[in-house]
């Protein structure tokens, strides 16, 4: 090895040894037990029927947030380019998800959801990170 | 065409005089030319930007932070005050000392809320001139210095100032530069590891936290007279947080990333 290499060796050692930042082994664990059903407990009736938007029938923004299988519908499902683009829920990547950005202040595109109604509470919007963090990719 | 990066005599006289090998006084003495200025100074004008994500947030006080294009003015001054003497070694040690402060920083929350923020950066520590060749050569040096770095937001709400991605870094880096004759300029680059004393909030919020900082420069400079010279510089920081969360805490991360990165104009004088 030449003089150079160990010194660019030298160089770039430090960034081997500060690595990557930390993940969580089992999200899973933080969230609470009453998140067990959000689709038919928050989604359907926030979204979809209280509201009358995301429903089967016409729906908002042509997403339907009430009819089965809604994972199907968000999970791995592209956004708008003027919502920034991502997903609609990604379970790599559940904070940056569109569905759950929505819901908070920093939605992205918009306005924050649900429309004409009471936010979610940081209990509910916890719960549909679980969610989002829950799905298969 | 770059200049091999040998060692040379004036390598061999210093490794004796550290008495790595049999040293003879003669040798010591052999070569009062010291391998650099007795004060180096400069003023530079830079552009900074910061970003700071979590990874795997499940609470939502957690707010990351972005912001670009700040304009910083960073002094810094580095003297050795034993290099016009005979003493081996000693004389090529030097105090090294710079402070960067940010001008005119003003953040937003995403509800467009503005807040006075300030960023400012202090260094001081000592760097060991090492002989790797003739004098107008390669150089290497290396460092050990003391650094301060604040992020902070004034006069945010109390609830606000609980989730704001404030810092307030100790930290003691140990560094390695080079500096290559390529042409007419001398280029330069600076790899160190940041040893975490302390944090501040960001750290301080999440439970077990352990955090480690690097950082990366590279630069060159050019003589245009006699003593002067302007340098243009880039340097990347990086702070990486793991967490060790546990059900029932107010923050909730994996880690989180602290990126900064700073460059700029400086002119230099050295004497």
């Amino acid at each position: 090895m030449t003089n150079f290499a160990a010194v660019s060796l030298m160089l770039l050692l430090p960034a081997a040894l500060v690595g990557c930042p930390g993940t969580l082994d089992d999200p899973s664990r933080f969230f609470p037990q009453e998140c067990a059903d959000v689709e038919t407990t928050l989604l359907v009736p926030r979204c979809g029927t209280l509201a009358g938007c995301h429903v089967a029938d016409a729906p908002a923004g042509d997403l339907d947030l009430t009819s089965a299988d809604i994972a199907s519908r968000v999970v791995g499902v592209p956004a708008t380019i003027a919502c920034g683009g991502g997903f609609l829920a990604d379970p790599a990547s559940p904070e940056t998800s569109i569905l759950y950005l929505k819901v908070t202040d920093a939605a992205p595109c918009g306005s924050r959801m649900p429309l004409g109604a009471a936010d979610l509470t940081e209990a509910e919007q916890t719960c549909l990170l679980a969610w989002i963090a829950a799905q298969s990719p | 065409m770059m200049r091999p990066f040998m060692a040379g005599p004036r390598t061999l006289a210093w490794l004796l005089a550290a008495g790595l090998a049999s040293a003879s006084p003669s040798i010591a003495r052999a070569d009062p030319t010291p391998l650099g200025p007795l004060v180096d100074v400069s003023l530079g004008v830079e552009v900074g930007t910061r970003s700071l994500t979590y990874s795997d947030p499940l609470t939502t006080n957690l707010r990351p932070y972005d912001v670009a294009a700040v304009p910083l003015v960073v002094p810094a001054l580095e003297v050795y005050p034993l290099s016009r003497t005979y003493v081996p070694i000693v004389r090529e040690l030097g105090v090294v000392a710079s402070y960067g402060r940010a001008l005119a920083l003003t953040s937003a929350t995403s509800g467009g809320e503005p807040l006075d923020t300030t960023w400012d950066r202090l260094l001081v520590g000592a760097r060991q001139r090492v002989p790797v060749g003739n004098v107008g050569g390669p150089q290497l040096g290396v460092s050990g210095v003391y650094t301060m770095q604040h992020f902070t937001f004034a006069e945010a709400p109390a609830g606000l100032s609980a989730e704001l991605p404030e810092v307030d870094y100790r930290t003691v880096r140990f560094a390695v530069d080079v500096g290559l004759p390529v042409g007419p300029v001398r280029v330069t680059a600076l790899g160190g590891y940041h040893l975490v004393l302390d944090t501040g909030p960001v750290g301080d919020r999440l439970r077990d936290g352990a955090a480690h900082g690097m950082e990366l420069a590279l630069g060159a400079a050019w003589t245009f007279t006699e003593g002067f010279d302007l340098r243009l510089r880039a340097t990347y920081e990086r702070t990486v947080y793991a967490f060790d969360p546990v059900p029932g805490d107010a923050y909730v991360a994996g880690g989180a990333l602290d990126q900064m990165v700073h460059g700029g104009l400086a002119v230099g004088y050295t004497r």
